[in-house]
């Protein structure tokens, strides 16, 4: 059976131990990556990580991504939009041109 | 345009046109993949967009409860509080193959622990606020992990596209141009040559002829 990981500063995500979900505390990019690393040999098949520090091993997660598993998804949050642009991004690289975000 | 470098022989000739073939099969096909990529492709980011947007709202206020559970509370008491998972998850994984593009398939039952019956603590010395969000949390878990499964597939569908379109577009616009040049060049070389060779046997012929006049006409003066 997998694991559920969430990486990110402990007094935002605390709250999803609840969930039965893994906490990985990471104040910055380092600790992020620490994390990462370490919740990948722990068989964890998802990881949520905060926008914040998404930002900041951008280039880490890219690489890890290729791979079927683990999933790095970026947690929802309401003020960055880091997720949303990432999918963007996404609609970009394949299509070539912005069809779906744009308002 | 770089053009191949071949002999113009027949053996070479029958090579490139198969191999022409080849690659015009193999455009066909992958422009097809490309196609039925891009249309799930778009289903998936479509449904992902959707799916963050209400998650972001959803979860904007259990980031407030929280925080506002947070200040009120030890975070020694708050850890404890959380330490025990009130509900029980269990994620299992299988793979689907999306046009050889293999995706995870997430599937997530969440069951709340019976002897904690739905929260993971007591409620004595803990805020309310904190219930709160202990229970959206819950309530949103099934749809994170949604969440997952389609901004996985998405990224991972993202690079086969573009790793596909330009596979389609080397064989559009580099190989199979090159290939017609080649058949082209080699065709037009043997068909050269086969000019050559019919005006050279006309010529002998014509001087054989030539001759074979010009012994008659010296035989005939011997005899006057």
């Amino acid at each position: 059976m997998y694991k559920i990981g969430v990486i990110g500063p402990r007094d935002q995500v605390l709250a999803f131990m609840a969930a039965g979900f893994t906490v990985y505390d990471a104040q910055s990019g380092r600790e992020a990556l620490t994390a990462l690393k370490k919740a990948k040999g722990e068989d964890c098949a998802i990881l949520y990580i905060t926008a914040a520090l998404a930002g900041e091993i951008e280039a880490e997660i890219a690489r890890l991504s290729k791979d079927t598993l683990p999933a790095i998804v970026t947690l929802p949050d309401m003020d960055s939009g880091y997720g949303t642009a990432q999918l963007k991004r996404a609609v970009e690289r394949a299509v070539g041109a912005d069809i779906i975000f744009k308002d | 345009m770089a053009e191949i470098k071949v002999n113009p022989t027949r053996m070479e000739l029958k090579k490139l046109k198969a191999r022409l073939v080849t690659a015009r099969r193999g455009h066909k096909l992958l422009k097809d993949k490309r196609d039925e990529l891009m249309r799930q492709f778009l289903d998936v980011v479509r449904e992902a967009k959707a799916l963050r947007e209400h998650l972001c709202r959803q979860l904007g206020s259990v980031y407030s409860s929280f925080a506002s559970a947070a200040a009120l509370m030890d975070p020694r008491m708050m850890t404890e509080a959380l330490m025990l998972p009130g509900v029980q998850g269990e994620l299992s994984v299988t793979q689907k193959n999306i046009m050889s593009v293999y995706v995870p398939q997430f599937q997530y039952h969440a069951a709340k622990a019976a002897d904690t019956g739905g929260a993971g603590y007591g409620y004595a010395f803990t805020s309310s606020a904190l219930d709160e969000a202990v229970e959206q949390i819950c309530a949103a878990s099934t749809q994170l992990v949604r969440l997952a499964q389609l901004e996985k597939t998405a990224t991972l569908l993202c690079d086969e596209i573009e790793k596909t379109r330009r596979r389609v577009n080397a064989l559009e616009y580099i190989m199979i141009p090159q290939y017609e040049a080649g058949v082209k060049m080699i065709s037009m070389k043997l068909d050269e040559n086969e000019r050559g060779a019919q005006t050279r046997l006309m010529k002998v012929k014509d001087m054989m002829i030539r001759a074979q006049i010009e012994a008659r006409r010296t035989e005939r003066e011997i005899d006057e």
